[in-house]
């Protein structure tokens, strides 16, 4: 991607939360993956855990939500890469927040290259992804 | 409680069963709709749309052997996750998911001897092309 925008440019943010068990355990049945340390307190805890965590997928889920909610339903994501900083415990509100990094004219649309920040209840940044997504029009 | 070493090799054993087979899943719009209301999100109403991709991250999973195992102080977390997204898939699609164990190394950390594993994920569709990959790196304590 060429053109980088000449100042980094905050999208809306999103909050979700908070994240209960009852979501995690929906979580583990829509990804077959019951592992417990996502509604098992004393296995958290013996792996030196305040409580169950939310999984890192679900934090990378709700940001395929946060670009749909950002850019429009029509937007295609091409790549998203996600490093899990840290752990979020259940109870957490995540706050979703982007910015853009560079952005592209194509012949059918535009390509835009985010970073996008997922914040725990404490505001610390539990997960960090950069984005390549492309739309039909250009966002405002 | 006993806790048994976790060793590299252990770790191998234990992913080359969690990924010993290729799995085949429809697309039905129930999955992807319990996907979603996971997310406390709207549910997927329109079949002609192309399915969120990251609902592929739930494609392709094996829950045994369990990544906690008995007497387990430590059943490892996810590192990171990288997808590339080539095509949409829709409800309905049939979806291969080829699975291959890059490699598994042991660093030390902070908090002692950690093993990491990088999986690659490979999706297929009905028609044999590639509509996604996943590239999904795991760490856990050699204890």
């Amino acid at each position: 991607m060429s053109a980088n925008v000449s100042e980094v440019k905050p999208l809306p943010s999103m909050q979700k939360g908070p994240i209960e068990r009852y979501h995690l355990v929906e979580w583990c049945a829509a990804e077959n993956d019951y592992y417990i340390l996502h509604y098992d307190e004393r296995f958290a805890r013996r792996m030196e855990f305040e409580a169950p965590l939310i999984q890192g997928t679900y934090k990378l889920g709700l940001s395929g939500a946060y670009i749909a909610q950002v850019f429009g339903k029509d937007t295609r994501i091409r790549s998203i890469s996600m490093r899990y900083l840290r752990p979020d415990i259940e109870g957490s509100l995540l706050k979703l927040s982007a910015e853009l990094l560079a952005q592209e004219r194509l012949d059918d649309g535009y390509l835009y290259r985010v970073v996008i920040r997922v914040c725990g209840t404490n505001g610390e940044v539990s997960a960090e992804a950069t984005a390549e997504v492309s739309t039909e029009t250009a966002i405002a | 409680m006993t806790t048994e070493a976790f060793t590299i090799d252990k770790f191998r054993q234990l992913l080359e069963k969690r990924y010993a087979n290729m799995a085949t899943e429809l697309i039905e719009a129930g999955r992807v709709n319990d996907y979603l209301c996971a997310l406390d999100e709207s549910p997927h109403d329109d079949p002609k749309r192309p399915v969120p991709p990251l609902f592929l991250i739930t494609l392709g999973r094996q829950r045994r052997p369990h990544l906690a195992q008995p007497g387990s102080t430590t059943g490892g977390v996810n590192a990171s996750d990288a997808f590339e997204f080539y095509q949409p898939v829709y409800i309905g699609d049939v979806i291969s998911v080829i699975p291959t164990i890059q490699h598994v190394e042991s660093r030390h950390g902070r908090s002692g001897e950690l093993l990491i594993a990088t999986v690659v994920l490979e999706y297929r569709n009905q028609h044999g092309t590639t509509v996604a990959r996943r590239t999904n790196t795991l760490i856990r304590k050699s204890i």
